[in-house]
C-alpha cells in the first residue's frame, strides 16, 4: 500500500508477546492514519467500559501518511487511549522524530495492551523487536533515561519515556521524547505507566513506498517553498509561539490567576520578547521543518536548561499561577518535563488550588506548610515534584481539577477550570463565544488546538452568539485535527498561513489516492463522530451537561483587565450548543442521530 | 519622516491588498500608525521594528522597518 509503512506491531505486554499483522486497507481508507487510526483501534478493539489503567485499554501510537516524508514538520504522531483522566477519549500529538523512525520500520501503528508484570522498555530495530527489563530505569527522570537509552543502543535511535509521573498513576502524566517535546494531554503517559512500560526506543532503515516519486518531490519541494518563502516565517522562527503572549494580555486572553481574569499585571516579565532576550539560546525543530518554533532555553539563575517554555507553559505555569518571572517559569517547565506531567493540567490544578488556599477552603494544615498563594515561586516548584510522587497535597492534585475539587467541595468547583475532567488550556474566555464554544465542544476536553478562534471572535465581533461562529468552529474542528491524521504538523498552514491546497498533490503522489481537502473534511467528519459515540459508550447520562463550560465563564466576570465585567450568559451557552447540535446533525442533547452516523459510514460500526 | 509598514497575510486586506504602506511617520506610536492606516489594532499580535517584537507604545523613529502580524490560527 503506497504511503504507508504497511504494519501494524501489536505488543502484549501481559504475555510478553510481539505479533505483526499487514495495516488494514479498509482502514487506511476510511480512516487514513495517525489520529484517524487511533479512533478506529479504540473504539472497536477497547471493550465497553473498560478500566483506563486496566489491561483491556490500549495504548495506540500512529503515524500518519505523509509522516517521515519530505512534507515541513513531517514528524507528528498520534498517541491514543482511553483517559484515565476524563474517562473518554484521549488523543495527543507528539513532534519530534519518533514518527520517522516508526515509518522506517514499516509500521503505521504500535497497539500495547495488557500489563506487564515488571517494568519493561520495548526495542524496534526494524523487524527485531523485543521487551527488555526497565527495573533500572524506573523512578527516573525522563530527560537522563533518554540520555541512558540512546548511550545504550545507539543515537541513532528514537526514543519515547515516561517519568515519576506515569509511574505513579498521575492522571495527567505525559510521554516525553527528543528532550523537551512531549504527547501531553489527556494522560496517555499514565496508561503508558500503568501497564509497566517505561519506553519505546525504535530505529528503523527501510523506505517508505510512494506512489509517484517525480510528483511527490515536486510537491514537497514546493511545500518547502512555501514555507521559505511565507511573509512570517522570521517573526515565527524567532519567537516561536510565545508571539501570541504579549496579545494575549492586551485582548483579554491570557489566563491570569486561575482564569479569574485575561490580563496579568506581570505578564510584562513573560512576553515572547522578554523570554527571547533573557534565556532563548537557540532555535530547535521537529523533523524535516523548515521553520523550527521549538525554543532551547538557559536559566542562568538555576543552572538548568529547558526546550521551552510554549506559550501555553507560559500561560498555564506562569500568569495562571502569578508567576512574573520567565526564569520560573521556564524552570516550573523543566521540572514537569523531568518529572512527565503535563504542564497544562499542572498548571490548571496548581492554580485552583492557589485560589482555594486564598479563600481558606485550603489552609497550611492541608498543605504541610506551604503558602499557596499566587506568584510563590517556590510553592509551584514543590507541588509539581508533590504531585509527581502523589505526595501529601500532591496526591489530591494528582487526580486533575475535576475530581480534587469533587472532594473538597465548599463550593471549589465554581472555579475547578475544565471540560469533561480535562483542565483548560492557556486562553481565557469570559468575552469570547467561538473559542469558548471550541473548549466545550472539542473532542478531548478543554483544549485549544482544535478549532482555535480568538482573532475571529475579535474580527465578527467577541460576544456574538450567531450560526457563522459555530460553522467557523465545525469547519475548524473537521479540517485541523487532519494534520494529525497525516502525521505532519499544522502550524505551517496555522502560523505561516501557507496554501492548504499545497498538501493535496503531495499526498496523492504519496499514496496514489487523489483527496481533496473537501474529502478529508468528511474523514475529519468521520473521526469526530465516532470519537463523540467513544464518550457515549463509555460515559452513562453523557450529553449536553458534559458540554458546559467551567462555571466560572458565565458566572464570575473578571474585576480587573481587558475583560473587566464581561461574561457570557448561560443562556448563550445553552443556544451556542443548540446551534452546534444542530449543524453537527445530533440530537439536542448532543449525540449523533442514526441519519449522521449513517451519511459518515459509521452506522455499521456503532452497532456492531 | 516616512515609515514604511508591511502588514502579514490578512491585515494586507486593510490597505487593498498592498505589500506594504508609507505613512508620514513623525512622532507616531504604532497605535496611532495602525489608527491612521484603519488597521484594528487588536488584531495585531506581533509589532516587529528592525527584526525585534517591539510594543503598541514605540514611537516610531526616521528609518525605522516595520511589520505587523495577526495570528492566524493560535496554536
Amino acid at each position: 500500500m503506497n504511503g504507508y509503512g504497511g504494519s501494524i506491531l501489536r505488543v502484549d505486554l501481559t504475555s510478553g508477546k510481539v505479533s505483526k499483522q499487514p495495516t488494514p486497507a479498509e482502514v487506511a481508507q476510511k480512516f487514513i492514519g495517525g489520529r484517524g487510526f487511533g479512533a478506529y483501534f479504540l473504539y472497536t478493539e477497547v471493550p465497553a467500559h473498560a478500566d483506563p489503567l486496566g489491561p483491556e485499554n490500549k495504548l495506540i501510537v500512529s503515524s500518519g501518511p505523509l509522516s517521515g516524508l519530505m512534507v515541513p514538520g513531517a514528524g507528528k504522531c498520534d498517541w491514543t487511549t482511553k483517559s484515565p483522566l476524563t474517562g473518554g477519549y484521549a488523543s495527543s500529538s507528539l513532534g519530534g522524530h519518533f514518527t520517522a523512525e516508526m515509518r522506517y520500520a514499516g509500521i503505521d501503528s504500535i497497539i500495547f495492551e495488557g500489563i506487564s508484570a515488571r517494568p519493561v522498555y520495548l526495542v524496534i530495530d526494524d523487524d527485531k523487536i523485543q521487551l527488555l527489563d526497565a527495573a533500572s530505569y524506573w523512578g527516573r527522570g525522563t530527560i537522563e533515561v533518554e540520555v541512558a537509552l540512546k548511550e545504550k543502543h545507539g543515537e541513532d535511535f528514537q526514543v519515547a519515556v515516561i517519568g515519576p509521573g506515569g509511574e505513579n498513576g498521575v492522571l495527567f502524566a505525559c510521554i516525553n521524547h527528543d528532550y523537551g517535546r512531549e504527547a501531553g494531554r489527556g494522560g496517555v503517559g499514565t496508561v503508558m505507566g500503568a501497564k509497566g512500560l517505561k519506553a519505546i526506543v525504535i530505529r528503523g532503515t527501510k523506505s517508505i513506498p510512494v506512489a509517484d516519486m517525480d510528483e511527490y518531490r515536486k510537491a514537497g519541494m514546493a511545500l518547502y517553498r512555501a514555507c521559505i518563502e511565507a511573509e512570517g516565517l522570521k517573526p515565527w522562527q524567532t519567537y516561536g509561539t510565545t508571539i501570541v503572549t504579549s496579545w494575549c494580555d492586551e485582548v483579554g486572553a491570557l489566563p491570569t490567576r486561575n482564569f479569574s481574569a485575561g490580563s496579568f499585571e506581570g505578564g510584562s516579565k513573560i512576553y515572547g520578547a522578554v523570554m527571547r532576550d533573557e534565556i532563548v539560546i537557540t532555535d530547535k525543530g521537529c523533523f524535516g521543518c523548515p521553520c523550527p518554533c521549538g525554543k532551547y532555553s538557559h536559566m542562568k539563575r538555576y543552572g538548568t536548561y529547558v526546550e521551552g517554555p510554549e506559550y501555553e507553559t507560559i500561560g498555564m505555569l506562569g500568569s495562571n499561577v502569578g508567576l512574573a518571572d520567565i526564569q520560573a517559569v521556564a524552570q516550573a517547565n523543566l521540572l514537569c518535563d523531568d518529572l512527565g506531567i503535563d504542564t497544562i493540567s499542572a498548571g490548571g490544578v496548581i492554580g485552583w488550588a492557589m485560589e482555594c488556599f486564598e479563600k481558606g477552603i485550603l489552609t497550611t494544615k492541608d498543605t504541610d506548610g506551604l503558602e499557596l498563594r499566587f506568584g510563590n515561586t517556590e510553592a509551584v516548584f514543590k507541588l509539581i515534584e508533590m504531585i509527581a510522587y502523589r505526595k501529601g497535597l500532591g496526591a489530591l492534585l494528582a487526580q486533575g481539577v475535576k475530581r480534587a475539587a469533587q472532594q473538597v467541595g465548599k463550593g471549589s468547583d465554581k472555579f475547578a477550570i475544565h471540560v469533561k475532567g480535562m483542565e483548560q488550556s492557556a486562553y481565557a474566555t469570559h468575552n469570547a463565544t467561538a473559542m469558548l464554544l471550541a473548549y466545550m465542544t472539542c473532542d478531548v476536553g478543554a483544549h485549544h488546538n482544535r478549532s482555535w478562534a480568538i482573532t475571529y471572535d475579535l474580527q465578527v465581533g467577541r460576544d456574538l452568539v450567531v450560526p457563522e461562529k459555530v460553522a467557523r468552529i465545525i469547519w475548524l474542528q473537521d479540517f485541523r485535527p487532519m494534520f494529525d491524521v497525516l502525521g505532519s504538523c499544522r502550524l505551517q498552514w496555522v502560523e505561516l498561513g501557507i496554501d492548504r491546497d499545497l498538501y493535496v498533490p503531495v499526498l496523492a503522489a504519496i499514496t496514489g489516492v487523489h483527496r481533496t481537502w473537501k474529502d478529508l473534511e468528511e474523514v475529519g467528519a468521520r473521526i469526530w463522530n465516532l470519537t463523540r459515540m467513544f464518550w457515549a459508550r463509555e460515559n452513562e447520562g453523557f450529553g449536553r451537561e458534559w458540554d458546559l463550560p467551567a462555571t466560572r465563564f458565565y458566572e464570575d466576570p473578571p474585576t480587573t483587565g481587558v475583560t473587566a465585567g464581561q461574561i457570557t450568559k448561560l443562556e448563550d451557552v445553552q443556544r451556542l450548543l443548540d446551534m452546534y447540535y444542530e449543524q453537527r446533525g445530533w440530537s439536542e442533547n448532543g449525540l449523533p442521530t442514526p441519519e449522521t452516523l449513517e451519511r459518515l459510514g459509521l452506522r455499521s460500526m456503532i452497532a456492531a | 519622516m516616512s515609515i514604511i509598514i508591511k502588514p502579514i497575510g490578512q491585515l494586507k486586506a486593510y490597505i487593498n491588498g498592498e505589500k506594504e504602506a508609507s505613512i508620514d511617520g513623525a512622532g507616531l506610536t504604532i497605535n496611532e500608525a495602525l489608527t491612521e492606516l484603519g488597521i484594528p489594532s487588536l488584531l495585531v499580535a506581533l509589532v516587529m521594528v528592525n527584526d525585534r517584537q517591539a510594543s503598541k507604545d514605540y514611537c516610531l523613529q526616521d528609518g525605522d522597518q516595520v511589520l505587523i502580524m495577526s495570528v492566524l490560527g493560535g496554536g
